[in-house]
């Protein structure tokens, strides 16, 4: 652990890679949890090709349930790897537009993957519970969620 | 996170950790270690495995309901989630449990070994075109898509049938599912268990490699340790050349395990299990959860078979089209293929007595001894072929399984090298440029899609792979047959 870096810095927010051996682990900040919901997602992009050089295009709404808000975030990314496994998006922009405890509506903005455009990056394959945290500020002090990719 | 527990060292390639350890998080959840826990390892790779927490995670299996003898960790054992990697737990039919986590991910990630009557002389001028060639034949890479477009039902078969699937529409030989752990069609598998999600992530993947370690590779054969087996596996001479696929059930495994985890969540609640870490969510092993866990990683690990078997049948064409002969006349046969990501119902002799265990191996490899009746009749005098894959860079290894690894470690062994830098730390250190040269400079050629995944994959981002199967021969749970050394590569 420690070691940690800068990483990016879109959806209104920013977040840093935390040192992992075999996978890529990352901690994801917003003014609400559920703007740190958000960037997670696209430091999830960032690791699996480019997230900056994806296009807007076109804009997806989903809905995702659990059990509570670790299975809310741990679902809401599985469901993105799900959209872009499937149907090849890939996406730059995330905005979380209901957040409840068991169940969240997502909006992503972004296009088909182009191996021309899009840097072929690491294969994220799934979203682990492992060393999953996440804080809500509640407007007061910064949100964040940590999550585990295996790549 | 070093482990600063009790350590007993019981001989010169295992440690103890005793089932009295009990830590804070154990206290917490009022949870006790039931048996001891083993990790393979000599005085210096101890060290290494100390520094992080897998120890921690290899004791906190041996809390989980039902386990049997010890929680064992391979030398190879890094710190992976709940469970660690290179562990083996095997959990009683009845009052034990089944945990995806025991598993990983990627169900039945795992390695099939094809040798050839080639040698290097033969193949030295072609290297680059044959990597080139598998390079174009076989999709890798992130958003690579399989040649083969499934339909929903085809991937009912694929998920039911496995390789036999992959077979009967004209991938690879009947034979190759005689060298295939479970012949490559695990009984059991139902694929109405499987997610909707799941077999779409699947149905375009199906004959992928993927990214990451995953890989495809012309070897040669450096060293042969043992001659009468190796001549049994088809391998005789140095220099002889092999090819060695390293893959799994791509994003149709990880999506039966991510469905699989959340059920196991509510179901950990339902039976009362505590769970100390959310990784270790399993279910009762005779429960329904269990049962429909247990069907629907079967499913996952028959695509695997299936991927790993279209693979052989795009690399048979790659060498027939580069060197103009058919794969029979070339010897391209199949030594092996196993899972290192699998939990199986398997009947064991322990303390005298025949026991059905679920043994969950993650990042561990079966390794059964001779006379043993899942082993192809031809391998029946010396036991089944336990396939090592090694970095990009060094070596893998074919050993052989053993008498002692059926008493000791639930007849396993080690899968592998296992990471010492962090991806992120490969990537500063190693410039992709630097890593294909260095590489090139030992003779070998590279062939991958993404600069990221050349650097993270540098040889030096993993442990001496050697010394892990050393250990492994040393403590008698696989023996050395031979070494091989990449002369071409594709990565994804």
């Amino acid at each position: 652990m420690g070691n940690n870096k800068q990483g990016g810095n879109r959806s209104q927010g920013h977040y840093e890679f935390i040192e992992h051996t075999a996978d890529i682990a990352i901690k994801a900040y917003g003014d609400s949890l559920e703007q740190a919901f958000a960037v997670a997602a696209s430091a999830m992009f960032d690791i699996m090709t480019d997230g900056a050089a994806v296009v807007s295009e076109e804009s997806i709404d989903f809905d995702t349930e659990s059990v509570d808000r670790e299975g809310l975030l741990v679902g809401f990314l599985s469901d993105l790897i799900v959209l872009h496994e499937v149907q090849g998006y890939v996406f730059g922009e995330f905005e979380i537009t209901f957040f409840g405890e068991n169940r969240l509506r997502a909006r992503c903005r972004g296009e088909m993957f182009d191996e021309s455009r899009h840097a072929s990056g690491l294969h994220v394959k799934g979203v682990s519970y492992h060393m999953l945290e996440m804080f809500d500020g509640a407007g007061e002090k910064p949100s964040f969620v940590q999550v585990l990719f295996d790549v | 996170m070093a482990w600063k527990g009790p350590i007993d060292k019981l001989d010169a390639n295992r440690f103890q950790i005793p089932a009295s350890y009990q830590s804070q998080t154990m206290k917490q959840h009022g949870v006790r270690m039931s048996v001891p826990a083993v990790i393979y390892a000599d005085d210096r790779m101890l060290q290494a495995i100390i520094r992080d927490d897998s120890p921690e995670q290899v004791a906190n299996v041996a809390t989980l309901p039902g386990i049997v003898g010890r929680s064992i960790a391979m030398p190879d054992i890094h710190h992976g989630y709940g469970f660690a990697i290179g562990g083996v737990a095997a959990f009683d039919s009845q009052s034990g449990i089944i945990s995806p986590g025991g598993v990983g991910y990627d169900i039945n990630c795992g390695v099939r070994l094809l040798r050839t009557d080639l040698t290097v002389p033969d193949v030295k001028k072609h290297i680059e075109k044959l990597v080139n060639t598998m390079f174009s034949n076989i999709p890798c890479g992130v958003g690579s898509e399989g040649k083969v477009h499934l339909s929903p039902a085809d991937m009912n078969r694929v998920l039911e049938d496995g390789a036999r699937w992959a077979v009967e529409n004209g991938y690879g030989w009947a034979e190759d599912l005689t060298f295939t752990e479970e012949s490559g069609s695990i009984e059991g598998a139902e694929a109405n268990v499987v997610s909707d999600a799941a077999r779409k992530r699947g149905s375009r993947q199906l004959g992928t490699l993927g990214a990451g370690n995953h890989f495809l590779e012309i070897q040669r054969v450096e060293e042969i340790y043992d001659t009468v087996v190796a001549e049994a596996f088809g391998i005789t001479a140095v220099d002889q050349i092999t090819v060695m696929i390293h893959t799994g059930s791509r994003g149709c495994g990880h999506q039966i395990c991510t469905d699989y985890l959340e059920l196991m969540r509510r179901a950990n609640k339902k039976y009362n299990i505590p769970l100390i870490d959310r990784e270790l969510s399993c279910a009762p092993a005779t429960s329904p959860e269990g049962q429909q866990y247990f069907t629907a990683m079967k499913c996952g690990a028959n695509f695997a078979w299936a991927n790993r078997q279209m693979i052989t049948h795009w690399v048979r064409e790659s060498f027939e089209s580069v060197l103009g002969q058919s794969s029979q006349s070339m010897g391209l046969r199949q030594i092996y293929d196993i899972a290192h990501n699998i939990a199986k119902l398997e009947e064991h002799e322990f303390e005298g007595k025949n026991r059905w265990l679920y043994v969950h191996r993650k990042g561990a490899t079966r390794s059964f001894g001779p006379g043993h009746k899942d082993i192809p009749e031809r391998y029946h005098g010396v036991g089944q072929p336990v396939l090592i894959p090694g970095d990009m860079g060094t070596a893998s290894y074919l050993l052989v399984g053993t008498e002692q690894a059926m008493r000791d470690t639930f007849g396993s062994s080690c899968h592998g090298a296992g990471r010492s830098l962090s991806r992120h730390a490969a990537r500063k250190q190693h410039p992709p440029g630097k890593v294909f040269s260095d590489l090139e400079r030992k003779g070998i050629y590279l062939q991958a899609k993404s600069r990221k995944v050349i650097s993270e994959e540098a040889p030096e981002a993993y442990k001496n792979i050697d010394e892990v199967v050393e250990i492994s021969d040393r403590a008698g749970i696989a023996r050395k047959v031979a070494r091989m050394k990449p002369l071409g590569v594709v990565k994804g």
